[in-house]
């Protein structure tokens, strides 16, 4: 036997009788390293989506909101809860079908908008 | 490396288990603070296993180090330890027996060079192989062989100077 191995095997024996953890001490630390292990099966056991496939799932719920609000409403006229009588006021739709349409003699002010006259304005009520 | 599984770590500790609990013992000298932070060891290479890098044998003793690490520091906040880390002072309390056991050879191995008591501690109290060291302290296998029989020599000698004192 060389130097070496007698020094290992004189050491090994002086270490093996240094004390140690009794076995109820090792066997309280076994059961909570269980109850980590069994905590740590069940994080893991829950579904957990990758992120790749979350913003996947996202972005198809984007694309389906807003196909689903195409096309967008034109003039409001959709937008007010109570809509107004057509005996009441022309709706401005009508308005603005005139206002586009109607020829442009400018009456009132400098502008170069399309300004009705005051007696095509009324006329609109008219209908 | 991939994530050690379950049962690698179940198998870390059957192996290792009672290895971490004699050396923690051997440096704070208390059987409960010893248990705890060896159970503190086990549950944090369970919640961490994900970070695991090495081998899970060295990995495992950097965490046992830095929690040996930070007990020291919190004793040293709470003014308990004016000390070396690694001084044999005694501990309040603690066991008379126990201490008296270990003082002597504990005492030697504490004189060691920084690298020899880490090669002998990793050797003769978790039974760790030539190789496993090698891997921990950076070194070949062959050089760990002869760190560990210079080592052993010298404990030899310091053990005899205190028996002839």
């Amino acid at each position: 036997m060389s130097e070496y191995e007698e020094l290992e095997r004189e050491f090994a024996e002086e270490f093996s009788s240094l004390p140690g953890l009794s076995e109820e001490a090792l066997a309280r630390i076994e059961d909570r390293l269980a109850e980590e292990l069994a905590r740590d099966r069940s994080r893991s056991s829950s579904v957990r989506l990758p992120r790749w496939l979350t913003a996947l799932a996202t972005a198809a719920m984007l694309v389906l909101a807003t196909s689903l609000a195409w096309p967008p409403v034109r003039n409001g006229d959709s937008t007010s809860a109570e809509p107004v009588a057509d005996h009441v006021l022309p709706s401005r739709r009508v308005v603005d079908e005139r206002v586009v349409t109607a020829p442009a003699p400018v009456v009132f002010g400098f502008s170069n908008r399309p300004l009705v006259s005051v007696d095509r304005y009324a006329s609109l009520y008219e209908d | 490396m991939p994530t050690p599984s379950r049962t690698e770590i179940e198998n870390l500790f059957r192996r290792h288990g009672k290895g971490v609990g004699s050396y923690l013992l051997s440096r704070v000298r208390d059987a409960e603070l010893a248990e705890e932070i060896t159970a503190c060891v086990f549950l944090k290479v369970v919640r961490l296993r994900e970070q695991c890098r090495s081998s899970l044998v060295a990995w495992m003793w950097s965490i046992v180090r830095s929690e040996l690490a930070r007990h020291f520091r919190a004793r040293r906040a709470h003014g308990d330890l004016d000390d070396e880390i690694a001084g044999a002072d005694e501990e309040p309390g603690a066991d008379l027996e126990l201490r008296e056991s270990c003082d002597q050879l504990s005492g030697a191995v504490a004189s060691l060079p920084d690298l020899e008591r880490e090669v002998v501690e990793l050797r003769f109290l978790l039974g760790l192989k030539h190789r496993e060291i090698a891997e921990i302290v950076d070194r070949t296998p062959g050089n760990v062989s002869v760190i560990l029989h210079r080592a052993l020599r010298r404990l030899r000698g310091t053990l005899a100077d205190s028996s002839r004192n």
